[in-house]
């Protein structure tokens, strides 16, 4: 059944040498899927090659501009990173653990990992939702849209317009593939029917991941909050006292840090650290962002006299080009869940295949290659995760 | 390395008698299927784990600039990890691998030239932006100041007291009238 024959023309794979599962073009087994693997990962180099692009990018403006990245960084939320992070390994695992299934012929094992994959993708998207909402409440925007101001706090607790409009996809994708699960049941299409509960499933874990995002913050506040302050505060205050920087972590979550009082409608006390509080309105001025004209006046007078205390203005403001920071986290960040979207899809077409059956021993190639591609994004985060929330 | 194949019927039945003459796996169906166990998958799922935990806990040592070293050796640890075992790198064809890291001294090249490169011209950049304020975009509701600073001589640095009377603080500071 399995010797390489010299097949001629005429037979056009139909030769009973020649199993369905190898393209005519193929001689053998090994042949397609050692082709299939080196195409794979020259398209997989291509990919790092067009990452290492933004990693540039990173490393540039990181040796440029380091006081930027040391203020925006309490911005990003380390414990969202860290779960994600964990999410994407959990699903890199079972994902290799799709891969042996398949080379084993163990369809149930594959269909299940190859589901469990897709739903850690979800669960990855939603906590990117949230963290990416937060974001866009407080106008930490790209550098031609950055408009935070510091004196403002948006209370980022519940619903807020931005994740709505995040998560409609979502839910719209939801409704379809349940009530598309729901019908094909019903015209007793298994096959497309399982492949639409596994995809209404992954929109689900999209809003596991969001409800998850909401509630790992405040949970790691409460658990590490007493430590975790005491350590990083006064750290943080000297730091960014050297810098011109302000000395109070501005949380994203609006979560009440132990020893202050619960955030206001609107306003956080900013008091922590000896910095003036942002919800009275006697010291607002110090808080009160300068106008581009102020900003030149500031820095024309702090050219003439050569004081380093006029400098002590700026302290509640970002740094100039701040913006610079968001707009490479949206180009990083934003690209990386572009792939993993991509990833959701891939893995979607393996489905079908594997409730078909067609993998085995020596038909493997797509999983293995959708798996290479998987680990890739895996890789790429494992980078990003460091670079972008553990700055200090 | 070969047990999975034992356990595969289809595979095992009929992978005997051809290709000795080039080698096993030549004709498709010799242990071309490497599977890694479940075993190995979870030890390295573990180790990534660990590794993750490091890499948070990092922050709180105080290694100051050290640290950006020890988080990036930690993720290359961790890549290093997933590419052998999760990517197979650690079975897979010799060429694959080398295809991986010359493209990996591609990306460092291109790191190292471009990084260089910037220092080099920095200073150039720093005058440059000395000449150019950076001016940001004005938040939705704020007040612009600029027609009041344009009242004032070009240049003036005392007129920042008045334009802003409300910062208190910045007369002492300026030791402007």
């Amino acid at each position: 059944m399995s010797v390489a024959v010299e097949h001629d023309s005429a037979d056009h794979g139909h030769h009973h040498d020649h199993p369905d599962y190898v393209a005519h073009h193929f001689d053998t087994a090994q042949q397609q899927y050692d082709s299939g693997k080196l195409g794979m990962w020259l398209f997989l180099i291509q990919e790092m090659l067009f990452f290492s692009g933004l990693f540039v990018a990173y490393a540039v403006f990181r040796a440029l501009y380091p006081e930027i990245f040391i203020y925006a960084h309490q911005f990003l939320d380390k414990s969202l990173g860290a779960f994600n992070t964990v999410v994407l390994l959990f699903s890199s695992f079972t994902m290799a653990w799709a891969v042996r299934n398949s080379q084993l012929g163990q369809n149930r094992g594959l269909i299940i990992n190859l589901s469990i994959t897709i739903a850690c993708a979800g669960i990855f998207l939603g906590v990117k939702a949230v963290e990416y909402s937060h974001k866009w409440d407080e106008k930490l925007l790209w550098s031609s849209r950055f408009a935070f101001d510091p004196s403002v706090h948006h209370a980022s607790e519940g619903w807020s317009q931005s994740l709505i409009n995040l998560s409609i996809p979502f839910a719209a994708l939801l409704v379809l593939f349940a009530l598309g699960a729901l019908v094909l049941f019903v015209m007793k299409n298994v096959k497309y029917a399982i492949v639409c509960l596994v995809l209404a499933i992954c929109c689900l874990a999209y809003f596991t991941g969001v409800f998850l995002a909401r509630t790992i913050p405040a949970a790691v506040e409460s658990v590490a909050g007493t430590n975790e302050a005491h350590d990083t505060a006064p750290t943080l205050v000297a730091k960014n006292g050297l810098l011109g920087l302000p000395s109070s972590p501005v949380r994203e979550d609006a979560a009440p840090i132990e020893g202050q009082a619960p955030a206001e409608e609107g306003h956080l006390p900013l008091d922590e650290g000896g910095v003036p509080a942002a919800d009275g309105h006697a010291d607002l001025a110090t808080l009160e962002p300068l106008t581009p004209a102020e900003e030149n006046a500031a820095l024309d007078s702090f050219e003439a006299t050569g004081s380093l205390a006029t400098h002590e203005l700026h302290a509640a403001d970002p740094p100039p080009r701040v913006g610079l920071f968001f707009s490479i986290y949206y180009a990083m960040t934003g690209i990386h869940a572009l792939h993993i979207i991509g990833g959701i899809v891939a893995l979607t077409w393996l489905l079908p295949k594997a409730l078909d059956r067609k993998f085995h021993a020596d038909y493997f190639g797509p999983v293995d290659n959708v798996g290479l591609y998987w680990h890739l994004v895996d890789l790429v985060w494992i980078f990003l995760f460091p670079m972008l929330y553990l700055i200090h | 390395m070969a047990h999975p194949h034992a356990a595969h019927g289809s595979a095992a039945a009929h992978d005997h008698g051809h290709g000795s003459a080039h080698g096993a796996g030549h004709d498709g169906h010799a242990h071309f299927a490497h599977a890694t166990p479940v075993w190995q998958l979870a030890a390295v799922f573990g180790a990534l784990l660990v590794l993750t935990i490091m890499t948070v806990s990092t922050g709180m040592l105080g290694l100051g600039e050290y640290e950006i070293v020890a988080s990036l050796g930690i993720a290359f640890v961790k890549a290093t990890l997933v590419a052998l075992f999760f990517m197979h790198l650690i079975y897979d064809k010799p060429f694959n691998v080398m295809l991986f890291t010359f493209s990996l001294a591609f990306i460092a090249l291109f790191i190292g030239f471009t990084a260089m490169d910037s220092q080099t011209y920095r200073p150039l950049v720093e005058a440059r932006e000395d000449d150019v304020p950076f001016q940001r975009p004005p938040i939705e509701g704020e007040v612009v100041a600029a027609e009041v600073a344009q009242g004032g001589a070009p240049g003036d640095a005392s007129m920042q007291p008045e334009a802003h009377p409300q910062q208190t603080s910045n007369t002492e500071h300026t030791g402007q009238p």
